[in-house]
């Protein structure tokens, strides 16, 4: 339960982190203005010989009080020619981003802008950030938490709109503090047990043992809300995996290109064209999805073993949503049939592609008789049919995944995740425990690691706040 | 700050005698620590202002309780005194909490307190190597040359000057102590001794912290002017139990021959006389600075802070055997004599109570104990130690248990052995001193079960299991203790065993047994281990099914069942404790230079600094270090180490 902390920064420290360091600090790509970021103590005498301010009244960098900026060019002191004419921006140790000394050039934003001054202050004797590092200094710095830290990197990486509110949440303490009031609940149920563990003699048992039956109850509810918006959470950070699967020919390769607006995938007449699994990455409403064309399946002796390609099947087990495509005529239907019973997959959906050919209906009637309680989708990469509704899906999909109320912050990491999957079990145990007629030095304990569980997000210790619980609350004492 | 020397050639001044230690107080702590010196081989001399008051208990007069229990019990395991002596002194037991499971089980018993001060006094005047001697010590005599402070010896107030090479502080609530009884305040200790006067400017001379704290005790009464009638009356236990393992087979507590306690509770009238008072309170006017204990507040704070409780319990205990004195627990006040009369005589049956004494709080000085190390030794004065409630702590218990470490560890640092430092997981000794040393306190404070984390392996039945071996290996375990030590746990860990094989076929014998404990029938063959899993079956219970069981006491059965029972709590408790000890492990250097390390705030640096943990886990628990300090520390450790194996390779 006690975390290992060193498990928690990934990338070890060097004593080469007290240098300075920099990087682009705005993201990748042409851009009208960026900002490039120096760290660490020194970054202004650094940068000093090389830039060269406007006006006479701004004084030497060095000299410049934190929070002030300067307009100036930037000199290239090996051939003298002007790079680039920036706002320098100046923070002073611990009141900035990192909690060091840094400084901030505001830029043109063109790529060749960005890499001269890069290549410039790298030969002045800078460092290249890693990726990541300003948080990671940020963080050993103390300026951020750790879920914060955590936030910062998944908000940088970052690729759809849903993604990026959820960090920004995450960034602001949500999480943490949706945590603390779970701990908060637990640590009154706690305080109230060991009350009466502590002082036998004010017998206070009835009412407890009351209050716990239900408290434990509904803190199990809310731990596993999040828990349960892990999934989605993830979604968030990973993508979705969405496979478009069927038997050769029946147009996935056609359907992916038409949803991904591109033509990676080959199409031909020609049954068993795509060989190996094509994945692309699209937007679909703000949730980043991996949508993966696959090798044609069809039914031979031993189906499941055969399954065109161990990959295939390998990319249809891990999927979080499976469109299994049918195409007209209805002669293969009962192969196709077989091959979804035995692949069991949960969210394994049927999609009547070709729908603009004649047979379509037939096939439409055919499968409906088949699963009479399901609303049968069809789609045509011709017409455009249905594409809507594809992506509709994926959207429900994902949404019956999480979290059921709104403003839940969503869990995107599993290192959180694996605190509440823990903390939940611990309460869980302790529930079985209080039905069982086990002892209540037994319950406490199991209530004290959901604790100990949710303080690895938190950061609190148990003991002490316990003891502050006891007091506030009860009137105890000799 | 003065030398023995320079101590010497003052007028009067001459030199009383020399010793290997000496132990400043005759208190809980004292006396457990000059034992422990002087039974591991050091001469040694304990001095106290009045030997008449050799472990006092001037508030309660009871030993143990919820997790104090479990400190008596750990004391006798390690060899310490106050287990035995509380067997031959007490008047009532019970044991506490007996239907919440065996972590928080809690011995607790009633204390002829006069008969406990006799036995505790013969006993250090026994005591081979121990010279028992009145006298007040004003000033610690230091050797101030080279970097480091070094005790030399103690001065009393007659100028008799003492040599010795270490020196314990047990002195209690004394140092400038202050009675407060409403608006009459004056100089005082405890049950009306003179305070002591000077030793705590000794000690802020040789550069130590001191903070002023406050406690409380309530009034007694003559039972004698008690009417019971409308009071609870409560029993001791008809089979008590003993605190020291080595009466655990046969208590020397007559059962028939126990008192009891009574309880009542406050009434309005009670909550109006103080509410009345209020500008008269001491505690609420400001007139007292010290911080005072939450979990023993004044009955009028209790008013005040919880204004929604009706009714407050109050309990009266016998204050010994051949006394009429009775201990009102809960009534602890510092308000005028007059209110208290009043209050005392607003509660259920004391209509018509005589005080014999009042109840009064008591300021004093004491250490901040962040200042020492777990050894409980002053960082920075070699020799001087300093255990009870000089270090923060309330209680008894908690004073003999740190009594004995300080003594055990004196004794070690003169033999130039490593002290004995026990762990959050090994005895609740160990939660109290890290608790001190790495959290510091900011009011009295009193061991719970609440503190400690590892509950269900600190239990009061195994506390021999976990600390007798130490106290084996430090030399306070006699052979014969050790034999019956051995013994024991080799039983307990046979009949484990044969209660996993042996099995118990569904009978209608079998049926019946289940059936009237209250459980389901066997459907099929069940282990006596299994049966033992469930809830509603004790070891006990299973005799008639076991008719081959071997003859075991009374606390080898428990330990059994305990040891089944709980076993899968147990061992998941054991993981906690094992990532808990991988923390603990990574040690860090005592030469370690905070300031070097470029990444630690400006706040952790400077209380690692400051504290100097052990361990990473010690450092982990210091309030003011984040998790991205640990990280920073961790990495400059390890980088430390790269840098050592690189030097020895290069
Ligand atoms: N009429 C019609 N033809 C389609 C549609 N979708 C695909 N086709 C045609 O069907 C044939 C097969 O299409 P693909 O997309 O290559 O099929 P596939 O499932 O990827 O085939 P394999 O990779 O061989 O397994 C091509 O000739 C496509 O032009 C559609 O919606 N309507
Ligand atoms: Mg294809």
């Amino acid at each position: 339960m006690n975390g290992d902390y060193q498990t928690v920064l990934d990338t070890n420290l060097t004593s080469q982190d007290h240098e300075i360091c920099v990087a682009v600090a705005t993201p990748p790509g042409q851009s009208g203005i960026a900002v490039i970021r120096l760290s660490g103590k020194g970054a202004a005498e650094l940068i000093d010989p090389v830039f060269k301010p406007v006006s006479k009244r701004f004084p030497p960098v060095f000299s410049m009080p934190g929070y002030t900026c300067a307009v100036g060019k930037i000199i290239s002191p090996v051939t003298g020619e002007l790079i680039d004419q920036v706002v320098l921006t100046r923070f002073t140790a611990p009141h900035s981003y990192t909690g060091e000394e840094v400084i901030e050039l505001s830029c043109h934003g063109s790529l060749a802008i960005k890499q001269s001054l890069i290549d410039l202050i790298l030969s002045l004797g800078a460092r290249a950030a890693e990726p990541g590092e300003f948080t990671k200094r940020a963080f050993l710095n103390g300026k951020l938490d750790l879920i914060q830290a955590e936030a910062v990197i998944d908000l940088i990486q970052a690729e759809t709109d849903r993604s990026a509110r959820n960090a920004a949440a995450l960034l602001q303490g949500d999480l943490s503090q949706q945590m603390m009031f779970i701990s908060d609940n637990l640590y009154q149920l706690l305080a109230s047990i060991e009350l009466v563990l502590e002082y036998p003699e004010h017998d206070e048992s009835d009412t407890v043992s009351a209050q716990l039956a239900a408290g434990l109850d509904l803190i199990e509810q809310k731990i596993n809300r999040y828990v349960q918006g892990f999934s989605q959470g993830r979604i968030l950070t990973e993508g979705m995996t969405v496979v478009l699967a069927g038997r050769p020919n029946a147009g996935k390769s056609s359907l992916l290109n038409a949803l991904a607006n591109t033509e990676r995938a080959i199409v031909t007449d020609v049954p068993g064209t795509t060989r190996d699994t094509i994945e692309i990455k699209i937007d679909i409403d703000g949730i980043p999805v991996h949508l993966v064309d696959t090798a044609g399946v069809r039914e031979t002796e031993d189906t499941v073993e055969k399954l065109g390609v161990a990959r295939t099947r390998d990319v249809l087990q891990s999927a979080d949503l499976v469109f299994w495509l049918i195409a007209p005529p209805v002669d293969h239907l009962q192969e196709d049939q077989t091959i979804m019973e035995q692949l069991q997959l949960q969210s394994l959906v049927p999609l009547v592609s070709k729908d603009d050919l004649n047979e379509s209906l037939a096939l439409r009637q055919a499968i409906e008789a088949c699963w009479p309680d399901q609303t049968i989708m069809t789609c045509s990469v011709l017409t455009g049919e249905g594409l809507d509704a594809i992506r509709k899906k994926v959207i429900e999909t994902y949404e019956s995944l999480g979290a059921q109320a709104q403003n839940d912050v969503l869990l995107t990491n599993s290192r959180h995740k694996a605190c509440l999957d823990s903390a939940l079990l611990s309460v869980r145990k302790a529930r079985e425990a209080l039905h069982g007629g086990i002892t209540w030095d037994i319950i406490a304990s199991l209530v004290r690691g959901s604790l100990d569980a949710l303080a690895e997000l938190t950061g609190d210790a148990v003991s002490d706040t316990l003891v502050d619980t006891i007091f506030s609350r009860f009137c105890v004492g000799k | 700050m003065k030398n023995v020397t320079a101590a010497l050639s003052a007028s009067g001044a001459y030199l009383a005698g020399e010793y290997d230690i000496i132990v400043i107080g005759t208190g809980h702590a004292g006396c457990e620590a000059a034992l422990a010196s002087a039974r591991l081989g050091r001469q040694t001399l304990i001095l106290g202002m009045n030997l008449d008051t050799v472990a006092n208990m001037p508030c309660n007069p009871n030993i143990g309780g919820t997790a104090k229990g479990q400190l008596v019990r750990e004391i006798d395991a390690l060899g310490g005194e106050m287990g035995r002596a509380a067997d031959r002194a007490m008047i009532q037991f019970r044991m506490l909490n007996a239907s919440r499971g065996p972590a928080v089980l809690s011995p607790r018993a009633q204390i002829d307190r006069r008969l406990y001060q006799q036995i505790m006094k013969e006993t250090l005047e026994k005591t081979e190597r121990l010279d028992v001697r009145q006298g007040e010590v004003i000033e610690l005599l230091v050797d101030a040359d080279g970097h480091e402070l070094r005790i030399e010896g103690v001065r009393l107030r007659t100028e008799a000057i003492y040599r010795c090479k270490s020196v314990i502080l047990a002195t209690g609530t004394f140092l400038e102590s202050r009675i407060i009884i409403g608006d009459c305040q004056y100089s005082g200790g405890p049950d009306s001794q003179f305070a002591a006067h000077g030793l705590s400017e000794s000690l802020r001379d040789l550069g130590l912290l001191l903070q002023r704290f406050k406690t409380g005790t309530p009034a007694r009464i003559n039972r004698r002017s008690v009417d019971f009638t409308p009071m609870e009356q409560q029993d001791g236990d008809p089979i008590p139990f003993a605190f020291s393992y080595e009466n655990e087979e046969n208590p020397p507590i007559n059962p028939d021959e126990q008192i009891p306690c009574y309880l009542t509770w406050t009434t309005p009238q009670t909550r109006a006389v103080i509410e009345q008072n209020l500008d008269r309170s001491p505690l609420l006017s400001g007139v007292i600075e010290g911080v005072g204990p939450r979990y023993c507040p004044s009955i009028e704070d209790k008013y005040v802070k919880f204004p929604d409780k009706e009714r407050h319990q109050i309990f009266l205990e016998p204050m010994g055997r051949n006394t009429e004195e009775m201990y009102l627990q809960g009534l602890s006040s510092s308000m005028p004599e007059d209110v208290q009369l009043i209050m005392v005589r607003s509660l259920p049956g004391l209509q018509s109570a005589r005080i014999m004494r009042s109840a009064y709080a008591i300021e004093y000085d004491c250490l901040d104990p962040r200042l020492l190390q777990m050894s409980l030794e002053v960082r920075g004065i070699t020799g001087l130690f300093s255990a009870g409630q000089i270090n923060g702590t309330s209680g008894y218990e908690e004073a003999a248990g740190q009594g004995l470490i300080a003594g055990i560890n004196a004794v070690r640092k003169l033999n130039d052995e490593e002290p004995v430092i026990l762990d959050r997981s090994q005895a609740y000794i160990g939660v109290l001193i890290d608790d001190l040393i790495t959290k510091g306190t900011t009011e009295p404070y009193r061991m719970m079960t609440a503190r400690a984390e590892y509950r269900l392996v600190l239990r009061q039945d195994n506390a021999d299991a976990r600390l007798t071996p130490i106290g084996r290996s430090v030399g306070l375990i006699d052979q014969a203790r050790w034999d019956h030590f051995q013994i024991k746990q080799e039983r307990i860990q046979t009949e484990i065993e044969r209660c996993r094989n042996i099995r118990i076929r569904p009978s209608a014998e079998s049926d019946a047994v289940m059936r009237s404990l209250g459980t389901v029938p066997l459907r099929q063959p069940a282990s006596l281990a299994d049966l033992l899993k469930r809830p509603e079956i004790h070891y006990e219970d299973l005799e008639v099914l076991d008719p081959d069981r071997p003859s075991l006491s009374r606390v080898e059965q428990t330990a059994v069942e305990v040891s089944i029972k709980y076993e899968g709590y147990i061992r998941l408790e054991e993981e906690r404790i094992g990532q808990f000890r991988k923390l603990e492990r990574k040690s860090i250097p005592d030469s370690i230079d905070y300031r070097l390390i470029k990444g630690l705030r400006i706040e952790a640096q400077q209380k690692l600094s400051r504290q100097r943990p052990i361990s990473i886990g010690q450092a982990k628990r210091i309030s003011g270090v984040s998790p991205a300090d640990l990280a920073v520390l961790l990495i400059y450790l390890q980088s430390l180490k790269r840098d050592d194996e690189e030097g020895k390779r290069g």
